[in-house]
């Protein structure tokens, strides 16, 4: 199976950013907005790995 | 407070009429093509999906589930995000095979039409309570907002025109192909009222509700169960089968099929979406929780799913309460059209079309356009029962939760339709119905009618949904692997599966042309029907209708199929193609096929990087290698088809690549046939020198051979022949050249000898004959002697011709004269040496010298040069005629002509003229020694002599030689 280097960038930092961030999202006297703080990083996280490029040429 | 019934039937029909505006100068072209086709629009109408379970519904979720709520937004979020991995494939399978729903795709790879009957079954079965879902939070808003209304005459009123306007902007021209741009338009336009009615309701319940962000923050830290509620995780396993039922959605159910796929206009679009959709839908969930606060704060009895729509009530702001009825509006109604229009096509292709199909003499495309609108009619109102009938609302929201978990069913198909070659219908079907029936017996039936068929203590939703897609997947691959896959079943593998290549059937079309196809789908089709599709398939592939190439034919088979599907569906399309266009007996199926790979390898180099690119990268710089190749590079695969055809191969025959690819040897066309055919059927590898006549010129071409033999793995099928063609044409041009010099050579050499033997006893015999003349009286002797003095002398001067031709060819060239030599000068002094001669005819002669022009080189050798030329020209010429004399600079040489008004030099004999002793004259005449002398000559000086074609030239028909001198530049001459 061929992982596209976007998409393993994209379910990696998903993976890292939950991994590291879930007990602060969701801590108690946090901010209620945590959680949708992470869901905007991975966002940008996609519209990173899938901005449009150039493909190589010979 | 309430509003007034006409005011929000007002409200409600003043949108539906915006958006008949929208579709309608969307349709009409009045909205750029540039605006209409941004993949923002595309992102936008991707937001049909967030309907009134996440306008309504998400704020009780929130209540309930804390942060759980956004369990359908991140599991959307997630496949779109994840789109690389099965939604950019699929988008490729259903543009490339015109695949518009899921029942299409599934059927298509299953090569079963019962899978797509299945599907569209547990489609109807898990969206009809969501139908029926939006009618009811349509209706049940108007009764909020104005209690005295009759809410079943609004859900009418609201069908009606949701049912009016999905016929008209959502059916086009009834081939069911073409995408809608104005219902694109119309539903991203939709969803932008959506999301903007939500944001601003979120705005004011945290500043009219509390007053600002740091006074709503205050109020939460006061609720602690609130607080406790939002953040404690949920029980295990919930929010992961949200996300995951939710994740399935974003492919399995028929509106986003269908605007993700159906309505994509570019793969770019796609790219976008993978974080555009996630980032509206995380701006859509994140006013939820402030409307939901504010709700609360404020003591709204109402129940909570309608707190976008009562929180205006609440704190008294009609506007809010107005912008939030219009976000619900456009939040049900989007998704009643696009669902219907998805629904419609797969009922009418899976359920309608197996059973009865139009006749071949009936208005197909009319007859399908009108089946259509009466399915979306049918399932609409079909949709207003479902919520009419029932007493209980509350029944129709638990339904329609359920009903996606249907949607999950084909989670374990999806998956391994692209990456699953293995799985087969059989295995389909069997882990379809057995999920089905468990989510239908332990779900469906219990929610909707209270009736448990089977009682199961201590099993939640949550276990039953994990229960039934386990058995789903066990009983899919189980069955797979003990049954065996049809050999069709196994192409639509290959075609669908991601990590294979597609591998074509390198078979011949029954059909051999385009007029044959029309003539064979005339029969099920009917004329009009069978033309209109065969011309759309040539227009889509770019494709000449005289095009009988083997590789056109079946690529214009598979275009009408892909297009035929899109008409009737792919299990229809197929069986009409497989019977009316079949392949012949002597098919190969599953044979692959160089350009196909190549072909795909290409459409998806975009993705390739690290190993894959360079290996990619590899096989083009090999393969230009190839293309590159100065020699001819033909090669040959199973049944003599052409697999390449190099750029030499282009200058030889003229044939391009393109177009040689996918031929059989036999269509190639003449002479390249019989010499490719008789060579590659020798039994030699190599052919020296062969001849070929192209248009009435010789071209020789050496021929090379290499004989790929069968691999003993079944997956690589590349035997065949490579054969190379070397042009030797020039080559043997030169040779002829040469042998034509060294041919002149030798006769010079010859010529020298014998005019060294004889000169001498032709002295003598002179010398007697003076003798015997001075010495006798005798007239009669007297008289022998002269004219044997005058044969001596004739003799004398032939031989001494023949010392100055042999020394013009001996001289060193450093030992000859530099000088500058003024042509025109030349010119002057041979014209007069030539007039010397009172025994020549009366000749005029035209010079014209433009300009001053010198050569280097020695002044007497180009003296004789033109002398030789004028005497010929005026043995040629009538009495009185013209001979011209031009002298012109052409780039640095210098070009002098002299041509008369003869006959001319036939072509035949146009070679020959420079060999000594050959002359047209009469014997006695003329040695064949002058043209000789100045080919000579003039390659002494450097030059180069030609004659023009007597039949090229119209004007005078004459001969016109012409020599060509470098010319001399003072500048750049040696110290002389």
């Amino acid at each position: 199976m061929y992982l596209p280097p976007a998409t393993l960038i994209v379910i990696l930092f998903t993976y890292l950013v939950f991994l590291v961030s879930v007990e602060w999202a969701m801590q108690m006297d946090g901010a209620w907005y945590r959680p949708f703080v992470l869901c905007f990083l991975v966002i940008a996280a996609g519209a990173w790995a899938y901005r449009e490029q150039n493909s190589d040429e010979l | 407070m309430s509003f007034e019934l006409s005011t929000l039937f007002a409200l409600g029909i003043g949108y539906l009429a915006i958006l008949f505006g929208i579709a309608f100068i969307t349709e009409k072209g009045w909205i750029p093509e540039r605006v209409v086709r941004h993949p923002i629009v595309y992102v936008l109408s991707l937001g049909v999906f967030a309907s009134v379970w996440s306008y309504y519904a998400s704020t009780g979720n929130a209540f309930r589930d804390g942060f759980g709520y956004l369990a359908p937004f991140i599991g959307i979020s997630l496949a779109f995000l994840l789109s690389p991995l099965i939604l950019r494939p699929i988008l490729n399978l259903t543009k490339t095979y015109q695949l518009s729903s899921l029942a299409d795709l599934l059927a298509f790879r299953y090569r079963s039409p019962w899978a797509g009957t299945l599907t569209t079954l547990i489609m109807l079965i898990g969206v009809m309570p969501l139908l029926a879902l939006q009618i009811q939070a349509v209706a049940n808003t108007v009764g909020l907002l104005s209690p005295d209304a009759t809410q079943t005459t609004l859900a009418l009123t609201f069908c009606l025109l949701i049912t009016l306007f999905a016929i008209f902007f959502g059916t086009g021209k009834g081939s069911g192909r073409e995408r809608h741009d104005g219902l694109v338009m119309t539903i991203a336009f939709e969803s932008l009222v959506k999301l903007l009615a939500v944001l601003l309701v979120g705005w004011f319940a945290v500043h009219e509700g509390f007053g600002g962000f740091a006074a709503m923050e205050e109020w939460l830290q006061d609720q602690p169960e609130l607080l406790r509620r939002l953040k404690e995780p949920a029980p295990p396993g919930t929010f992961q089968v949200q996300m995951l039922i939710f994740f399935t959605a974003a492919v399995a159910t028929p509106h986003m099929f269908y605007i993700t796929f159906h309505e994509n206009n570019h793969p770019r679009a796609l790219n976008v979406a993978s974080w555009g959709l996630p980032l509206y839908f995380l701006l859509l969930s994140l006013p939820v929780l402030p409307i939901l606060w504010a709700g609360l704060n404020s003591g709204s009895l109402t129940p909570m799913e309608y707190y976008p729509v009562t929180l205006g009530i609440d704190y008294d702001t009609p506007l809010m309460t107005l912008i939030g009825f219009l976000g619900g509006l456009s939040a049900a109604s989007g998704l009643i059209i696009v669902i219907t229009l998805a629904l419609s096509t797969m009922c009418l292709n899976h359920l309608i079309l197996p059973i009865w199909q139009p006749r071949a003499n009936q208005d197909i495309y009319r007859w399908l356009l009108w089946k259509r609108r009466a399915l979306i009619a049918a399932l609409i109102w079909g949709g207003f029962l479902f919520y009419y009938i029932p007493s209980d609302s509350q029944s129709i929201r638990a339904v329609s939760n359920i009903g996606l978990v249907g949607s999950l069913q084909f989670l374990p198909a999806v998956i391994a339709l692209l990456y699953w070659p293995r799985g087969n219908k059989k295995g389909f079907m069997a882990g379809v119905a057995a999920g089905t029936v468990i989510w239908v017996t332990l779900l469906v039936l219990p929610v909707a009618t209270g009736f448990n068929l089977v009682v199961l203590d201590g099993m939640n939703t949550r276990v039953i949904i994990a229960l039934s897609l386990i058995c789903n997947i066990i009983l899919f691959i189980t069955v797979s692997l003990m049954t065996r896959s049809s050999t069709e079943e196994k192409v639509s593998a290959d075609i669908c599966s991601v990590d294979n290549l597609r591998r074509q059937r390198r078979a011949r079309v029954s059909a051999g042309s385009a007029d044959e196809f029309i003539s064979q789908l005339t029969k099920p089709l009917g004329e009009r029907t069978a033309t209109r599709e065969v011309m759309q398939a040539l227009r889509d592939l770019n494709m000449d209708k005289k095009d009988k190439r083997p590789k056109s034919l079946r690529l214009l088979r598979g275009r009408l199929e892909a297009n035929l599907s899109g008409l009737l569906g792919p299990a229809i399309a197929h069986d009409l193609i497989d019977r009316f266009l079949p392949y012949t007996a002597n098919s190969e199926p599953g044979a692959s096929d160089v350009a196909a790979i190549e072909n795909r390898i290409e459409a998806y180099r975009s993705n390739l990087s690290g190993m894959a690119a360079d290996l990619d990268n590899l096989r083009r710089y090999h393969r230009q290698i190839l293309m590159d190749l100065p020699l001819g590079v033909c090669s040959l695969g199973p049944e003599d088809q052409i697999i390449m055809w190099n750029h030499a191969m282009e200058s030889l025959t003229g044939i391009t690549p393109d177009e040689a690819a996918g031929l059989q040897l036999g269509e190639i066309g003449e002479p390249w046939f019989s010499l490719l055919n008789q060579f590659r059927t020798g039994d030699n590898t190599h052919q020296h020198k062969a001849t070929v006549n192209i248009h009435g010129s010789k071209r020789y071409v050496s021929l090379h051979k290499a004989v790929i033999e069968k691999s003993a793995s079944p997956r690589i099928r590349q035997d065949g022949v490579i054969i190379l063609l070397e042009d030797l044409t020039e080559t043997e041009l030169l040779e002829e050249e040469l042998a034509h010099s060294e041919r002149l050579a030798s006769i010079g050499r010859l010529a020298a000898g014998v005019a060294h033997e004889i000169g001498n006893p032709i002295t003598g015999i002179a010398c007697l004959a003076q003798n015997v003349r001075d010495e006798t009286q005798n007239d009669e002797i007297r008289n022998m002697a002269r004219q044997i003095i005058e044969q001596t002398d004739r003799t004398s001067r032939i031989v001494q011709s023949l010392v100055n031709f042999a020394h013009s060819g001996s001289h060193n060239k450093s030992d000859q004269r530099k000088e500058r030599v003024s042509i025109s000068e030349c010119i002057d002094e041979a014209i007069t040496l030539v007039s010397l001669n009172k025994k020549g005819k009366y000749m005029n002669f035209d010079v014209r010298c433009d300009e001053p022009a010198f050569i280097l080189g020695d002044s007497q050798q180009l003296l004789q040069v033109l002398v030789n030329l004028i005497n010929n020209a005026r043995d040629a010429s009538p009495e009185q005629s013209t001979i011209s004399v031009n002298c012109e600079r052409i780039a640095a040489s210098v070009q002098i002509s002299v041509s008369d008004e003869g006959t001319g030099i036939p072509d035949s004999i146009k070679d020959r003229i420079f060999e000594p002793f050959f002359t047209t004259k009469e014997p006695g005449e003329g040695t064949g020694l002058g043209l000789s002398l100045v080919y000579s000559l003039v390659e002494n000086l450097g030059g180069h002599i030609d004659i023009m074609n007597a039949s090229a030239r119209t004007d005078n028909p004459g001969a016109k030689v012409i020599l060509s001198f470098p010319c001399y530049d003072a500048q750049h001459a040696p110290n002389s």
